[in-house]
């Protein structure tokens, strides 16, 4: 059974409510730039679906339009039907081969999943939405049936609810093995984290992946004390025989970098070393940057702030936001002072959803050295449309260093 | 022979001299922070020693003791002398086991090199300091003789004089090897830099070194055009049969790191990996920089700015070191615009020699993505008194990114 996130604290935030409460907050926070029109939104995604960039990743042109053309307003559901429409097809074409052609049928459910998954874009804020989401894991978990090793779903106890994990571990290892824990961002899930880090395991590495605070199937909200969360999945992998107690890493992109550099200070002595891709440590967090850049924001498609809204407990406008934003700040939370396990820090210069700053502070704080990879053409995550892609940037920096620091060198297929 | 850099370009810049112009300006800039007092000095230095600190790295307490004392003046002449007096020592102590014990004569000259090197300290503005340099580097070399594979020294021609450097090249190399060319700071020299890197040989790679613009042996003085320097030492190595040109490395610290920063820039073509340490990129070469924490310094033993002052060319009040500094910015050169070099780029955030914002500035130019090592506790160099010491970086962080940048496991060899 699919467990949604507690579904009173879900919003279903229409463009047209998100308008009228920045207007509301206007003569408190200031003039907001204001969110791309469905027109525009439209066109940016067909641009990017183009040019195979986030968060287009597998969809074809030929879909998206399909997708797009259905879609005639900014409702959510108007926008989940559009894109589930097109992976309803996908989704009846792998059923249809399962028996017969399981290989077609797991292209189709990959299809199938990333236009579900993008029905459900950026965050499940309304009832067609969570539909969406639920068919895209769905999709998911019928791809994954055929993976070897296999996808294990664990289900560890956590304040009287479940944390729902994926977990993967190498095949044919003898002994505990390293164990790389993964964590989404605002708008990505577990989903796509266990399959683009299962390249991982021929190097005898096992993966594990959880919805990160506030999103997919995550039980609880974000807040300053949600690491706590991440607190029990270590003691639960840590508590695992078949993994390396000393060769526990995190790997967290964009809001999951903010989780993956707090466990950098709170869980140093348990992690043998973290890559934060772009993470939001104190500027991010303030009514300033909220306000001048998130709000808005152009390198994100649309409905940054929105989505960002879904993901706090009790925040239902601009204005609560903008309180809540700063209480995140790791600099207010004392927490950058103390010692952290090797760490890469990944930026990209021009990013306007995390800024770059904050990536310059995390490494001139605490008590340890820290790597950094830094494009200078690179937006969030560091990535461009051409050269440094997110593939790349994940199979030339992210992979490479966190083979080192779990002691394996590149290329040696296995411990 | 050794051919000191264009003595009629060095000045004798006692720190007298130094307070008095420093005054002298104070009404152009802010009153600039007042030098260490020779006894501050001499407490820094055994400090230093006591601690295996950066420069006093391989000087016994003992032998600094011993020096200190002899040394009562801020006289750069007095100042050699008390070194040289016990570089001395180990010199006539090494000749005299040369033929019997040629392992103790080595350790001999050793300590001689080092303990002539900080009579030639920070720079050699003074007569007495540049006999101590010269020793230095004769010692060096008595100590270089013992080496396997050999250093070859090398005259480059250039600009109707000689570009002299040290070479060594892997034993037992099946075709041609790559090569990091390693570049010193303001009061490092070739010698020192060279022995440190000396361990890239063992995993097939062969190292070059020369002194920097305006320093040590150097042909010609700091100045913005003076990369033009590396690119004769590049096109001497890379027409070099026994050099892999499409594997060319260059590691520059302090402010060899400008060097450094500078080719990976203007030699994106011909290099294929770059380690700039502590690189002063553009907020260094400031006015405000300069007066609010280039003189006076504490984190630099002593006479960081008139030791500046000898690397350009007609430079001898800091009014004009003022105005030099300025045209060496990168960013003003425009040169950090373009593409560069894989680049690890080494700063340490309480750096109060080289700002950690010229690092941050210059992971944040450019059209290719840069890597960084950061130490948040870390000073000029990244070094901190700590585990992260000078040696410990070298070795742990640049000679391994070197060489996986220039395609060697290390220890395949």
């Amino acid at each position: 059974m699919l467990s949604f996130i507690r579904s009173r604290h879900r919003l279903g935030i229409g463009a047209f409510l998100f308008l009228i409460l920045s207007l509301a907050c206007g003569p408190l926070l200031g003039a907001q730039r204001p969110e791309r029109t469905i027109e525009q939104i439209k066109a940016v995604m067909l641009h990017r679906a183009e040019h195979h960039m986030y968060p287009m990743f597998g969809i074809s042109l030929a879909d998206a339009r399909e997708a797009l053309g259905a879609i005639k307003t900014r409702s959510q559901d108007d926008w989940a039907a559009g894109w589930s429409g097109v992976g309803d097809r996908y989704m009846a074409k792998a059923k249809a081969l399962a028996s017969s052609n399981p290989k077609e049928a797991d292209e189709n459910y990959v299809k199938a999943w990333h236009l579900y998954s993008m029905g459900a874009w950026p965050v499940q804020s309304s009832p067609g939405k969570k539909r969406a989401y639920a068919k895209a894991i769905a999709a998911f978990l019928a791809y994954a049936h055929s993976w070897d090793p296999p996808l294990q779903i664990v289900h560890i106890p956590f304040e009287g609810q479940q944390i729902i994990g994926y977990l993967r571990m190498p095949k044919g290892v003898k002994g505990p093995v390293p164990m790389v824990l993964l964590i989404n961002g605002l708008d990505s899930r577990k989903e796509g984290m266990i399959a683009r880090f299962s390249s991982l395991l021929p190097d005898g590495i096992g993966i594990f992946a959880a919805d990160s605070p506030g999103g997919g199937q995550a039980p609880i909200q974000a807040s300053p004390t949600a690491d706590r969360m991440y607190t029990a999945i270590i003691n639960y992998l840590l508590g695992r025989r078949d993994v390396d107690k000393r060769l526990l890493a995190v790997y967290g992109g964009s809001l999951g970098a903010y989780w993956s550099t707090k466990l950098a200070f709170t869980e140093h002595a348990r992690l043998c070393a973290v890559i934060s891709q772009s993470p939001a440590v104190d500027t991010f967090w303030t009514k300033k940057f909220l306000m001048n850049s998130i709000v808005g924001n152009r390198e994100y498609p649309f409905d940054f702030a929105p989505a960002l809204m879904t993901i706090f407990k009790g925040v239902t406008t601009l204005q609560q936001l903008g309180e809540v934003m700063p209480t995140m700040s790791l600099v207010r939370q004392h927490l950058t002072d103390g010692r952290t396990p090797p760490m890469l820090v990944v930026a990209g210069a021009r990013d306007t959803q995390v800024p770059v700053a904050d990536t310059y502070l995390l490494l001139s704080s605490g008590q340890d050295p820290k790597y950094a990879w830094v494009n200078p053409l690179g937006g969030h995550m560091g990535r461009e449309s051409t050269v440094w892609t997110n593939e790349t940037i994940y199979k030339k920096v992210v992979a490479p260093w966190l083979l080192r620091h779990l002691g394996i060198s590149p290329n040696q297929g296995g411990r | 022979m050794l051919s000191p850099v264009s003595s009629g370009r060095r000045r004798f810049f006692p720190s007298f001299l130094f307070v008095f112009l420093s005054v002298a300006a104070g009404n152009l800039f802010a009153a600039p922070r007042a030098p260490r007092t020779i006894e501050q000095i001499k407490a820094v230095m055994l400090l230093r020693a006591e601690k295996q600190m950066y420069p006093m790295i391989g000087i016994s307490v003992a032998d600094t003791k011993q020096a200190l004392d002899a040394i009562k003046t801020r006289n750069p002449d007095e100042w050699a002398a008390g070194w040289m007096a016990v570089g001395d020592r180990y010199m006539a102590q090494a000749k005299s086991v040369a033929a019997t014990n040629p392992k103790e004569a080595d350790k001999d000259y050793v300590m001689a090199w080092r303990l002539y090197a900080m009579g030639g300290w920070p720079v050699q503005s003074s007569p007495g300091k540049m006999r101590s340099y010269m020793k230095g580097v004769a010692a060096f070399r008595l100590h270089a003789r013992f080496w396997n594979p050999p250093m070859e020294i090398v005259n480059i021609p250039f600009e109707g004089k000689q570009i002299v450097g040290y070479l060594r090249m892997p034993k037992n190399a099946k075709g041609p090897s790559p090569v990091v060319i390693v570049i010193n700071g303001l009061d490092s020299r070739k010698e020192e830099r060279f022995e440190k890197f000396s361990g890239v040989l063992a995993d097939g790679v062969g190292e070059f070194a020369a002194d920097s613009p305006g320093g040590g042996q150097a042909p010609i003085q700091a100045g913005p055009t003076a990369t033009r320097m590396y690119s004769r030492i590049i096109d001497y190595l890379v027409s070099r049969p026994d050099v892999d040109k499409t594997r060319i490395g260059v590691y520059g610290g302090s402010l060899g790191g400008y060097w450094a920063a500078k080719l990976a820039y203007v030699e994106h073509a011909r290099l294929r990996a770059v380690v700039a340490q502590s690189p002063p990129v553009d907020g260094m070469w400031t006015r405000k920089f300069l007066m609010t924490s280039v003189i006076g310094n504490r984190e630099y033993p002593f006479d960081l700015a008139p030791a500046l002052m000898t690397i350009f060319k007609n430079v001898k009040t800091l009014n004009q070191l003022a105005e030099a500094f300025p045209t060496m910015s990168l960013v003003k050169e425009h040169v950090i615009q373009g593409h560069s070099a894989p680049m690890l780029i080494i700063g340490g955030a309480k750096d109060t020699q080289v700002p950690i914002s010229d690092a941050y500035l210059l992971l944040s130019s450019g059209l290719d993505a840069k890597y960084a090592w950061i130490n948040p506790i870390g000073g000029h160099m990244g070094r901190e008194l700590g585990y992260w010491n000078d040696p410990v970086i070298i070795r742990q962080v640049v000679i391994p990114w070197l060489l996986t940048h220039l395609g060697v496991t290390h220890g395949q060899k």
